[in-house]
């Protein structure tokens, strides 16, 4: 056949035409895009991912909300705290030192995290500070947002510690307790009671 | 339509052993072609989901280890945090057996965590439990661990982080 010209024509134009027809199977049709095509439960995956992403970063608050209410504790007892000092006056202090710290410690955690897990929105001074029996309660003010390609996310990072040490019982020693300005005391004392300062438990 | 033509020429199609050769040639290179990206594309797509999978069992399980309660009343996470540099140093064998108490059970594993300051100095605190594996410092472990970081009580530490592998490789240094 190869003797005979219009055979020779035929086979060319075939050879050419398979030849093409591979260059533009496999421009067309790269494995990246069967990857994103046909890849089963990928979204599924998304959807754990995030979540525990999430999780990692509720994980990451509580231990800094630990670490930044020793930090403020510290700190209290560092600071003379005026002998007139009412409780109000501790729980002021104590909730501006906790936010500074846990900011601190969001800002740590957004510069190493972001970059490797995508986009996560932690809100910044975002806590009201609870004190109930021998914990200290975070209600948070905004959610934790993660944001990716049909995926979006919150969660309310607000947590629940045990602190070794009372803060209020720091300036006690030193303050007069009827000095303490009664009416707006008795709203922070409805937030806090120390009767049940217990030993460290299971959080 | 003149080179069907060649369809009725005997001496061009059935008798000629050459043709039938190339014939079956160029039908089995296409064929191979085929073969070759369909089951490549799939073999990758199937890798890729059994490595996601493998990634969040890890994170799970490195998760919950940070979570467990030490023999100290606090968990790990908060426990490693809460020790200055030179104490994670020194308690870092220790660290290690309540580490092993912990992943009882798991077969092969390897944990790091490292302290960052600055984000250029970084330290190294390994504990490999993995068959025929005791010297962690001549082997290499291969593939992907799965980071968590924790926040240090120390100011010269910007975090712990983690490092978290099931089901280890690893490669043997100098060979």
């Amino acid at each position: 056949m190869l003797n005979n010209k219009k055979a020779t024509i035929f086979m060319t134009f075939v050879s050419i035409v398979i030849l093409l027809a591979i260059l533009f199977f496999y421009m067309s049709y790269s494995p990246e895009k069967i990857l994103v095509q046909e890849g089963l439960g990928d979204e599924q995956l998304q959807i754990i991912k995030t979540y525990q992403q999430a999780e990692k970063a509720m994980l990451y608050i509580d231990l800094a909300a630990k670490h930044s209410a020793t930090k403020t504790v510290d700190y209290l007892k560092q600071m003379n705290l005026a002998e007139d000092a009412t409780k109000k006056d501790v729980y002021g202090l104590f909730s501006v030192k906790f936010n500074e710290y846990m900011d601190e410690y969001l800002e740590k955690y957004k510069d190493e995290e972001i970059e490797k897990e995508g986009e996560i929105i932690i809100p910044k001074n975002n806590y009201d500070l609870l004190f109930k029996e021998s914990r200290l309660i975070g209600i948070a003010t905004q959610n934790i947002k993660i944001n990716k390609e049909n995926i979006n996310y919150s969660v309310k990072p607000s947590f629940n510690i045990y602190l070794e040490t009372n803060p209020f019982e720091i300036k006690q020693s030193k303050s007069d307790e009827s000095q303490t300005d009664s009416k707006s005391d008795n709203d922070i004392l409805e937030r806090f009671s120390n009767e049940n300062w217990e030993k460290p438990g299971i959080i | 339509m003149k080179n069907f033509k060649i369809l009725r020429n005997k001496k061009g199609l059935d008798d000629d052993l050459t043709d039938a050769f190339i014939g079956i040639v160029f039908t089995a290179i296409i064929f191979i072609f085929a073969f070759i990206f369909l089951a490549g594309g799939s073999k990758v797509t199937q890798v890729s989901s059994v490595q996601e999978t493998k990634n969040l069992e890890n994170t799970y399980t490195l998760l919950n280890y940070l979570r467990a309660e030490t023999e100290k009343n606090v968990n790990m996470g908060e426990y490693i945090g809460s020790l200055e540099k030179n104490k994670i140093r020194k308690e870092c064998s220790s660290i290690e057996s309540e580490t092993r108490e912990i992943l009882e059970g798991i077969e092969e594993w390897h944990l790091t965590f490292y302290t960052i300051e600055n984000k250029v100095e970084k330290e190294t605190c390994n504990f490999i439990k993995f068959k025929g594996l005791n010297d962690e410092s001549s082997f290499q472990i291969i593939g992907d661990t799965v980071s968590l970081m924790v926040p240090s009580i120390d100011n010269n530490i910007d975090g712990l982080k983690f490092y978290f592998k099931l089901n280890i490789f690893a490669w043997p240094l100098g060979i």
